[in-house]
């Protein structure tokens, strides 16, 4: 694969992106943890916001400025000893991320849409088809996730503006009756899910444009869309709503338009297909990071099907109950995974390269 | 060529879909709506389903078959009553397309929400189906005759979403309903559906008896039309109807054009709420012996005894549900807990004491806008 065909704009990424986050907002579990009340919802995604800027700046110390580094290249740790592992554990975290993302739309999926069928089989074909569009490379996915994103975000404004007239402000509970540890702490595991700003220390060496910029618009867009979602299920769904396992698919069965009612087959379809493009992302970047790592030492498609049958498995492994999904979801596992991947060895990976600038500048 | 191969070799893989889940639509039991009642073990479900395998056509000679069946059957649990049903009908049941659900009187008496938990649960039902409770059984509801090609559910859900031009039907749907069961505080709504037969003709027509009030889980109160039109407009959902004043011995019908109603809380110098009742209307009918033309100072009088009646309707309601009943119908509760925590949890402690007690002001405000194509007169 010619670098050049790799290359994406900052647009395309955080395009990506949005599109990710969407779909695990709207497969978004209300009983997993112990559940917020409906404003307090909303007040959480300040509270995502902080934590994700804050996780955020290992990330972009690390990938410095343009043309931007990628974690393992990073003052020519490529030939250290350390690499392989590191690309290991990268590529282990993205893999890992997949697998959840896909046992949260089987799971999503065996309530909501196909209840009556053999779920495997279903995403069987989704990772077969997101290896596919993996092995096209990264070009190709941004594209796509770049068209998703704005379908994405015109069916929301379609659903949103159907939904809106049952909209009342009674319905929401006063701010914080849940606590605002509580809140904070929601965020904080929220934020620990944020599994692509992790896979910017191995996309940004590919992306043109600034990514500061592009990731603070992206995270306010999000953020702000977040809030109005949650705000929206408390206020038109209210104690109904904190029944229900997908409080936002609740929101897309009530929106309607004319004769076209129940809208949420027409929006769970443009779902399936980023939730396809995620997928596909993290095993993209997983191998990116084995490539980066042993220096091209294997084969890209050997390695795509290696990791979608890992995919495969931890998705058979996580979703054999709501239950048991929720519990090690709601456990210190990801928020481990992710806070070593994202700060921790962003951070040793940064200060080692800044020793050895200093020393060699010492020495000359 | 390797694509081709690659393409015939998926087609092997098509043979899943004539699993039995992806039936055709002709093989579905294509639900309409749904009566439960309880039995002597548990429930009675009784659906109305599109009946897909008619035996005639309307062209042709022979009677043909209605459009629509009815199916009824028991069992301890909703689960195993529709179970019921789907052996007696032979077709697998789709109730993404139930308009109704109709609950059956003995039901409503006991907790509503074991019938409900089912549709909760259910993904395929929609959350927005509109609930009734029926005046005696949701069977007999169900299986109205209508005429042959009349599907039922329909008129049904026509007539439990009449509220917005006849003033007297609460259109209530489930997920709506459900809220304000699991509230602390509100009041849950369900309109009565009732059958009218007429003995001359022979036919029978659903009508509305006013609507069902239950708080904490139970039936408690019935409000009767006008009391229902009351709660309406007190809740802001009274778009526009007809009321009727009694006018120097004649009886005025007044169309209520516009309604709009702001219920607000005052915590100084007490705790207080104000009612706030504004209308639009036009005289309609003048019912009296002879044609008699309206002055100035009869629409005036007319205006004010709209405004009286409006009152005095709203008062009666409030003094039959919230009074009497102690079922906060106005979402007082849900008021005072935005407002103030503090005087929430204080009056959360005895709810009853406080609903029978707390001041309610209503103030209405009525406009006459135009009397049909009378001219009105210069003096």
């Amino acid at each position: 694969m010619k670098t050049g065909q790799n290359t994406i704009s900052s647009f395309q990424l955080f395009s990506m992106i949005y599109i990710f986050r969407m779909v695990a907002t709207f497969t978004y579990m209300l009983r997993i943890r112990a559940p917020l009340e409906s404003t307090d919802r909303a007040i959480m995604a300040i509270a995502y916001f902080v934590f994700s800027l804050l996780f955020a700046l290992p990330v972009f110390l690390c990938i410095g400025k343009q043309p931007y580094n990628s974690v393992l290249t990073l003052a020519g740790t490529n030939r250290h000893k350390w690499t392989k592992p590191v690309a290991m554990y990268y590529a282990f975290t993205f893999i890992w991320a997949a697998g959840v993302a896909a046992a949260r739309f089987s799971l999503f999926s065996g309530i909501v849409l196909l209840q009556q069928e053999n779920l495997n089989i279903f995403i069987f074909v989704l990772l077969a088809v997101s290896i596919y569009c993996a092995s096209k490379g990264l070009e190709p996915l941004a594209r796509a996730g770049s068209v998703m994103s704005v379908l994405l975000f015109v069916s929301l404004i379609l659903m949103t503006g159907t939904v809106i007239k049952d909209f009342d402000t009674l319905y929401l509970q006063p701010p914080l009756q849940s606590g605002l540890s509580a809140v904070i702490y929601q965020g904080f595991h929220s934020a620990c899910r944020n599994i692509e700003t992790t896979s910017l220390l191995f996309t940004a060496s590919h992306t043109k444009g600034n990514l500061r910029k592009g990731y603070l618009i992206w995270l306010v867009f999000f953020c702000v869309q977040l809030a109005a979602l949650f705000l929206l299920v408390g206020g038109i769904a209210a104690e109904y709503g904190n029944l229900q396992m997908f409080p936002l698919y609740t929101l897309a069965a009530l929106a309607k338009i004319g004769i076209l009612e129940r809208m949420d087959d027409l929006l769970t379809g443009v779902w399936v297909i980023c939730a396809l493009l995620k997928i596909a992302y993290l095993l993209h970047t997983s191998v990116a990071a084995i490539e980066e790592g042993f220096q091209n030492k294997y084969n890209r498609n050997k390695l795509l099907i290696a990791g979608g049958i890992l995919v495969f498995a931890a998705n058979l492994f996580l979703s054999q109950n709501i239950e048991f999904f929720g519990k090690f979801i709601a456990s210190p596992v990801n928020p481990v995974l992710f806070m070593i991947a994202t700060v921790v060895l962003p951070l040793l990976i940064f200060a080692k390269n800044r020793t050895k600038k200093t020393a060699v500048r010492g020495k000359t | 060529m390797k694509r081709l191969i690659i393409i015939m070799v998926s087609l092997v893989f098509f043979s899943g879909c004539s699993n039995i889940s992806a039936a055709e639509l002709g093989d579905r039991l294509i639900i309409e709506a749904i009566g439960i009642d309880t039995s002597e073990d548990g429930f009675e479900i009784t659906v109305l389903a599109l009946n897909t395998q008619q035996s005639g056509s309307a062209n042709s000679t022979d009677t043909p078959d209605g459009v629509a069946k009815t199916y009824s059957a028991k069992g301890k649990t909703l689960a195993s009553a529709f179970a019921a049903i789907d052996l007696i009908s032979g077709q697998i049941p789709l109730y993404s397309q139930a308009r109704v659900i109709i609950l059956g009187k003995e039901l409503t008496q006991n907790a509503p929400m074991t019938a409900l938990n089912y549709f909760i649960r259910e993904y395929t039902t929609r959350d927005d189906i509109l609930l009734a409770a029926a005046e005696s059984t949701a069977k007999q509801i169900i299986n109205i005759n209508l005429g042959n090609n009349v599907l039922a559910s329909k008129i049904i859900h026509s007539v439990l979403q009449s509220g917005s031009f006849n003033g007297m039907t609460v259109t209530m749907p489930m997920y709506k309903f459900i809220s304000n069961l699991l509230n602390e505080t509100d009041a849950a709504i369900l309109p009565i559906v009732k059958i009218t037969k007429d003995e001359e003709t022979k036919t029978e027509s659903i009508g509305i008896e006013g609507s069902l009030l239950f708080a904490a889980q139970n039936s408690n109160a019935v409000l009767d039309n006008e009391q229902t039109k009351g709660l309406l407009i007190a809740n802001d959902k009274f778009d526009s109807g007809p009321i009727e004043i009694d006018y120097k011995g004649s009886k005025v019908s007044i169309a209520v054009q516009r309604c709009s109603t702001l219920i607000t809380l005052l915590e100084k110098p007490e705790l207080k709420y104000t009612i706030d009742i504004s209308l639009s209307c036009d005289i309609i009918e003048f019912n009296a012996p002879l044609h008699r033309e309206l002055s100035m100072n009869d629409v005036e009088k007319l205006r004010m005894a709209t405004e009286n009646k409006i009152h005095s309707i709203v008062k009666n309601t409030i003094g039959k549900a919230v009074r009497e009943n102690k079922c906060d119908i106005l979402s007082l509760g849900r008021m005072l807990k935005k407002k103030s925590t503090d005087s929430y949890n204080s009056a959360i402690k005895d709810y009853n004491s406080f609903l029978a007690t707390i001041p309610i002001e209503i103030h209405t405000t009525a406009k006459i806008t135009r009397m049909g194509k009378e001219i009105l007169p210069l003096n």
